[in-house]
């Protein structure tokens, strides 16, 4: 097969190949291959200039603000133990704030117990499920210091992280930091090892890129940072899902920057089975592009308004062309190639997008070994990158149909992300 | 209290000594034991004098005894057909006759208050302000080791780890153990996820969220009430949970309750002379 597709490439002109492959070529490896390319050999250099000079790149963290770590669970009894032993006691200045979203495990009464034995730990808790934006409001309105650092009660923090995080606050104008999310469980099974490669792939090194091009429109609720004031100029998290993009925007309009801190690394435990990633999967696009690129935060692209910025245009409009028009043009190529095209070479064509799609994945891979702090782990997670293009194929169909079901139905304000009565009560963007 | 009076309601330590002194006296022969109480109230075990009952009434004791060079308060054992126990008694009459010197005296004296039953366990002595044994525990350990007394179990007292004064415990702050705190009333607004206290929401007669000004709101179907956590009006701590903490009444010590001196008191038991059921029962 691999002969007759060698045979099939000789006798291929490049223009026929330009004509099939331009968009990927273009636009597809431009944004994500070529640009990362580009920052690898422009830090790669730098750094050779700084050897030369006899310069030691140090870490050294020189700003220590107040920081107040929320952590807001549901029924995370089993967890909240590991998370709060991996936090105590790993930066100076740090408050520790547990919310019970009105867990019926035991939840609450662990994290007391964890408090009891370790000062500066407080607990509270919503009397009822009311989902993770009240939780973390409630906490803010008892948290004193300058940066809100908000994690997931299911998550670990690597070493330093937090010392990590807070470096770019030296800034003034920064807002949030975003911190990067790794995968505990990835080599549990293929579905979690395709997972740790995609966070590797488009949270690691993706939101490095996205950071240097200032085009970084979000932060994880699973792991960031907040400048204090900027949380309460926006008056904390609105009703989620997706209330951490919202937020993100939010303080973007309020005309804070947005930087990431690649490492501080939370980690996380991912979906182990196709069908909760599925179902996690549709609950993020849902709440995502339509929600609030189109809805919420349409006024990101009004150039009438008073508060246009370019900068903020430019995170909306990356999400906008490369997250949805690019989504559409694979469709149409999919739905084109198969149900009105129909090449007879169609699986030489097909394997020359593969390759050619694989060709850009290692140059991604290669950046990603190359700013890696634990590199053998990065690089057995790597591995898994031949099935990379099918795998993105397969999230951009679910991102495909959510955005639909979006549009047309505004599912994500029918996920139990929310409780019903909040739910019911928002307003439905 | 000692058992032997808790078990016969009509006990003659009840009764004022005037009443007590109304009783008649009654003739009595039952072998006794004397035993002299040293100044430092510990037992003279070693010249205790075997003597025997003469007359018992509820206020006093005859005894016989072959020798008598007694001085001082002692204690009586007496073990008896009808009577058996323990009491103390000052002596107040000596009479030597050929053979026998008899002599008698009051219930009462240094004795009685060693084997009273409120003064072998527990008890609060207001002047030092002590959770305490009234007589210290070696003096009532010397009694039990010639058998007058009885250890029948400990008794543990929490203390001020300062000065083991006694301490007075009630929730308060976990940081500084202030009792002065309050708990915020909030607001959770369901539809923007606002959360904070309810004089933010108030607003002319009725409540408008501060974060995006809907007005009118009706609980349970905008918004809810939750209960913050309690706020330290001393220190300004928050916290779900309240500790218990001690404060001594002596010192003024706050401490946590966990940091309490824990002290065991032993308690004891007396079988006492009761002259009563014996006057009752003649
Ligand atoms: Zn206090
Ligand atoms: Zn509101
Ligand atoms: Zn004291």
């Amino acid at each position: 097969m691999l002969i007759d597709w060698t045979h099939w490439l000789s006798v291929r002109h490049p223009d026929e190949l330009l004509a099939f492959l331009w968009a990927l070529i273009l636009i597809d490896s431009t944004r994500y291959a070529l640009s990362k390319t580009v920052m690898c050999l422009t830090d790669m250099a730098g750094d050779f200039y700084r050897w030369i000079r006899g310069e030691r790149r140090q870490v050294e963290f020189t700003h220590c603000p107040t920081v107040c770590l929320i952590v807001a669970g549901y029924n995370e009894a089993e967890n909240i133990r590991f998370t709060l032993e991996s936090v105590w006691g790993s930066y100076p200045k740090l408050e520790i704030i547990v919310v019970d979203d009105g867990s019926q495990d035991g939840f609450f009464s662990q994290a007391l117990q964890f408090a009891q034995s370790h000062p500066g730990v407080l607990v509270l808790r919503m009397p009822e499920r009311s989902g993770k934006s009240p939780a973390l409001n409630l906490a803010l309105r008892y948290s004193r210091a300058e940066i809100i650092v908000a994690m997931d009660a299911d998550s670990q923090l690597s070493e330093n992280a937090i010392w990590e995080i807070v470096q770019p606050f030296a800034d003034e104008n920064i807002g949030v930091v975003a911190g990067s999310l790794s995968v505990r469980n990835a080599f549990t099974n293929l579905v979690t090892w395709l997972q740790a490669y995609e966070y590797l792939h488009s949270i690691f090194v993706g939101r490095l890129l996205s950071a240097r091009l200032g085009i970084l429109g979000i932060a994880s609720g699973a792991f960031s940072a907040f400048r204090r004031t900027a949380l309460e100029q926006t008056v904390g998290w609105d009703v989620g899902p997706g209330e951490d993009l919202d937020l993100t925007l939010r303080i973007r309009k309020a005309g804070y920057e947005i930087a990431y801190a690649p490492y501080a690394e939370c980690q996380t435990n991912v979906p182990t089975t196709w069908r909760a990633l599925i179902k996690q999967r549709f609950r993020w696009e849902r709440s995502g592009i339509v929600r609030h690129h189109f809805r919420k935060h349409l006024d990101f692209a009004d150039w009438s308004s008073a508060n246009f910025r370019f900068g903020d245009f430019t995170v909306w409009f990356d999400v906008f062309f490369f997250n949805f028009l690019c989504m559409i043009g694979i469709v149409v190529f999919f739905v084109r190639f198969f149900l009105i095209d129909k090449p007879v070479d169609w699986w030489e064509l097909l394997l020359t997008l593969y390759l050619c799609y694989l060709l850009f994945e290692l140059i991604q891979v290669l950046a990603a070994c190359i700013y890696s702090n634990y590199l053998r782990r990065d690089a057995a997670i790597c591995a898994i990158f031949v099935f990379a293009p099918i795998y993105q194929i397969f999230l951009l169909w679910i991102r495909f149909i959510a955005t639909i079901q979006e549009a047309l139905f505004r599912k994500s304000f029918e996920d139990n992300f929310a409780p019903a009565r909040v739910r019911e009560s928002t307003w439905h963007w | 209290m000692n058992k032997n009076e808790s078990q016969i309601p009509s006990s003659a330590w009840v009764l004022p000594f005037s009443e007590r002194r109304r009783l008649p006296r009654l003739p009595l022969e039952s072998p006794a034991i004397v035993v002299p109480i040293r100044p430092n109230l510990r037992p003279d075990w070693k010249n205790r004098r075997e003597a025997h009952c003469l007359d018992l009434s509820a206020t006093g004791l005859g005894l016989a005894c072959k020798s008598n060079d007694l001085a001082g308060p002692i204690v009586v054992g007496v073990e008896g057909s009808r009577v058996k126990g323990y009491t103390g008694l000052e002596l107040r009459y000596r009479e030597h006759l050929p053979g026998e010197i008899r002599f008698g005296g009051a219930i009462g004296g240094v004795g009685e208050a060693i084997l009273n039953g409120d003064h072998l366990s527990l008890c609060y002595r207001y002047g030092p302000n002590k959770l305490d044994l009234v007589f210290s525990q070696s003096v009532l350990d010397a009694w039990a080791e010639v058998g007058v007394l009885q250890q029948t179990g400990v008794d543990l007292v929490q203390l001020c780890p300062r000065c083991l004064g006694l301490p007075t415990f009630r929730p308060g702050c976990r940081n500084c153990g202030s009792a002065r705190f309050t708990n915020d009333q909030l607001i959770h607004h369901f539809a923007c996820a606002f959360v904070g206290p309810v004089q933010d929401f108030e607003h002319h007669g009725e409540l408008r969220c501060p974060k995006c000004r809907t007005r009118g709101l009706i609980v349970g179907r905008d918004f809810e009430y939750v209960v913050g956590p309690y706020r330290c009006l001393d220190c300004h701590w928050h916290d779900m949970q309240l500790e218990q903490v001690g404060q001594c009444l002596q010192c003024r010590l706050r401490f946590p309750v966990g940091q309490a001196f824990l002290k065991e008191i032993p308690t004891y038991h007396v079988d006492r002379l009761d002259p009563l059921v014996v006057c009752q029962a003649s």
